[in-house]
């Protein structure tokens, strides 16, 4: 704990200077640099349960974003983690590669973009880690239930004042392990689409009201993803592929679909967002089914959850704080689903580029044989810092 | 933590003391993002947008003309015999173009090292010193002061509120306006605070006052103008 008193100490004192841009013509970049770090400690164990080991420091981020243009229309986006880049875990809410990806603007009616990035799927995977005042995303759209990110091709339009924004994109449906180089021996690949509207103007993709918003604001959103990679007889997915719970990635059809809503006034904002997934494996033995014959189970797997997040931004006091609560049912032939409260309390010493969090989950069930966390609290505190 | 409590107490200051105004009267602009405006001697409008068009607009918000010169991301106008003088904020320049037909002339390419959007916000001209004077949007907030061929002549860091999105002079007075805390500030000669308004409006992006002396701003996210009246 003295250590990262002494790392916040040095942190808080430093003088923050802004993200520079090389080149002032219509071929320039801007260089950022972005740090994250905390303390995590976990209590409240099972019995049975002796691991302790996520009870440390993590340093969660040390990126380094490019972004610029070339040409008139044709913009770039590059972001790479040095926190990550000797992590073997691929963690999907906080890649080793960012971003890489180009947009290009030249067509007129829509902006097309190519390359690796996020996914147009979820209102929240549109906010910058770096802009929430949790430590975590919610678990339902952190990367273990569906891909955040993947390589594809995408398009994007805006109309109406940017109060609707039309997505859609076709992705290789891997996810962030379609970096791994890994054959998808079912050569298929996951569409996603997104639309979204805005009232009474554009809603910027932020949790906290940090304008104090002097009109209420409301946005809403729909959208689905659809996949069908049926493996060959023999084959299988790279480990890594499939995900956490072994559902991002499955062989046979799978329909992701989900709506999201956002409000905010007068520093208080709150955002929910509901997700399901139809899976519906090509072989009747898959796992997913629990040991319950294929018939019975209608032929399908239901997967789906849904979270709330209240926030107050207090501007006079530089601090917000927020309560998310979250549920999640990995399968629905497995008995139980898994619910957590979320408390986080931010401080911003110089806004967002200097920021103090602190998180608290409360782990209030779980469901077992799918996501045994094994512990019922966890508390984190650190900063980031963008340069 | 003694530069936190400076900037609460000034902050408190701004807040409390600053007069709560009204629009009377708004109209819908058919411009993308317009980030400034400026009344003209012919008693029209110059808007400037985020996608770095120049345009002038009759008084019920009608496109008149257009520049066929274009930029990146253009923050801020002013009108300044017989010329018109427009902020680049991503290229940092200013671009000049003929203020009767909308000619582009030339551009002053200024340096600054800043993030993208963290550029010159602002361009208004104290007559009296003759001298431009460039704002930057935050990060932080910095007045600087150019002579009339945009060399640098001083500058001077500006704490008080979050950011700055539109300057202009009137009455002999810079006027002030932050986007963040929807606040528009008259200035000393020192650049001290001598008075607030409240604007109680989402996303104001410019403003200027027209040949009645009324306060006209524009919001960007909601692309309207609107007429405060006289203030003063």
């Amino acid at each position: 704990m003295k250590k990262l008193i002494l790392i916040i100490i040095v942190f808080s004192t430093l003088q923050v200077f802004s993200q520079t841009q090389i080149g002032t013509g219509n071929s320039r970049m801007q260089i950022t640099y972005r740090f994250s770090s905390f303390a995590n400690y976990r209590a409240g164990w099972d019995s049975a349960y002796l691991d302790r080991k996520q009870n440390k420091f993590f340093l969660r981020n040390a990126q380094i974003l490019l972004k610029g243009t070339f040409g008139k229309n044709t913009e770039f986006d590059f972001g790479l983690d040095g926190a990550q880049l000797i992590s073997k875990a691929n963690d999907p809410q906080n890649p080793a590669l960012v971003d890489a990806n180009l947009t290009y603007k030249g067509l007129g009616f829509v902006d097309l973009i190519l390359g690796y990035g996020k996914v147009p799927y979820s209102r929240n995977n549109f906010v910058s880690f770096f802009e929430s005042p949790f430590w975590q995303r919610p678990e339902i759209v952190g990367g273990a239930f569906f891909s955040r990110r993947d390589v594809g091709v995408s398009f994007h339009k805006s109309l109406l004042r940017n109060t609707i924004n039309l997505f859609g994109g076709v992705y290789n449906g891997l996810g962030e392990s379609s970096l791994l180089g890994l054959n998808d021996p079912s050569g298929k690949f996951e569409y996603i689409s997104r639309v979204e509207y805005s009232y009474p103007s554009r809603y910027r993709y932020k949790e906290i009201d940090e304008r104090i918003s002097v009109i209420p604001m409301f946005s809403i959103g729909v959208n689905g993803r659809y996949t069908n990679k049926v493996l060959p007889v023999g084959e299988n997915f790279a480990a890594l592929t499939q995900g956490e719970f072994l559902t991002k990635v499955i062989s046979g059809e799978k329909y992701t679909y989900g709506a999201d809503a956002a409000f905010q006034y007068r520093g208080i904002s709150a955002q929910f967002e509901i997700h399901q997934m139809r899976m519906q494996p090509s072989d009747s033995s898959s796992f997913l089914y629990n040991k319950i014959s294929k018939s019975k189970a209608g032929g399908k797997i239901l997967s789906g959850g849904f979270f709330g997040q209240l926030n107050y931004y207090n501007l006079k006091a530089r601090s917000t704080v927020s309560v998310r609560y979250e549920e999640l049912n990995m399968n629905d032939l497995v008995p139980g689903y898994f619910a957590r409260w979320g408390f986080a309390y931010s401080y911003q010493i110089k806004g967002f580029n200097s920021l103090l969090k602190a998180q608290y989950f409360y782990n209030q069930k779980e469901e077992s044989l799918i996501d045994n966390l094994n512990h019922k609290h966890q508390f984190r505190l650190g900063i980031q810092i963008i340069i | 933590m003694s530069l936190f409590f400076n900037w609460l107490v000034a902050f408190s200051l701004l807040m409390n003391g600053a007069v709560k105004i009204k629009p009377q009267s708004k109209i819908r602009l058919k411009v993308n993002e317009p980030s400034d405006i400026a009344y003209t001697k012919d008693k029209n409008y110059l808007v400037v947008s985020d996608g770095g068009t120049l345009l002038k607009l009759d008084n019920l918000g009608k496109i008149i003309l257009k520049a066929k010169q274009t930029g990146i991301d253009f923050e801020g106008v002013i009108e300044l015999e017989n010329l018109i003088y427009v902020s680049d904020e991503t290229s940092r320049k200013i671009m000049l173009y003929d203020a009767k037909t909308l000619e582009f002339i030339r551009s002053y390419q200024l340096q600054l090292q800043r993030a993208s959007n963290s550029g010159f916000e602002s361009i208004a001209y104290n007559t009296k010193k003759e001298k431009f004077i460039l704002i930057t949007e935050k990060n932080p907030i910095t007045i600087q002061e150019y002579s009339k061929d945009f060399v640098l002549q001083g500058e001077i860091a500006f704490t008080s509120v979050r950011d700055i999105s539109a300057a202009s002079f009137y009455n002999g007075s810079l006027f002030l306006l932050s986007d963040e805390d929807h606040l528009l500030m008259k200035l000393s000669e020192n650049y001290e605070i001598e008075k607030t308004w409240d604007l109680n409006l989402l996303n104001p992006e410019g403003f200027c006052f027209d040949e009645n002396n009324n306060l006209i701003v524009i919001s960007d996210d909601l692309e309207m103008l609107y007429n405060f009246g006289k203030i003063e």
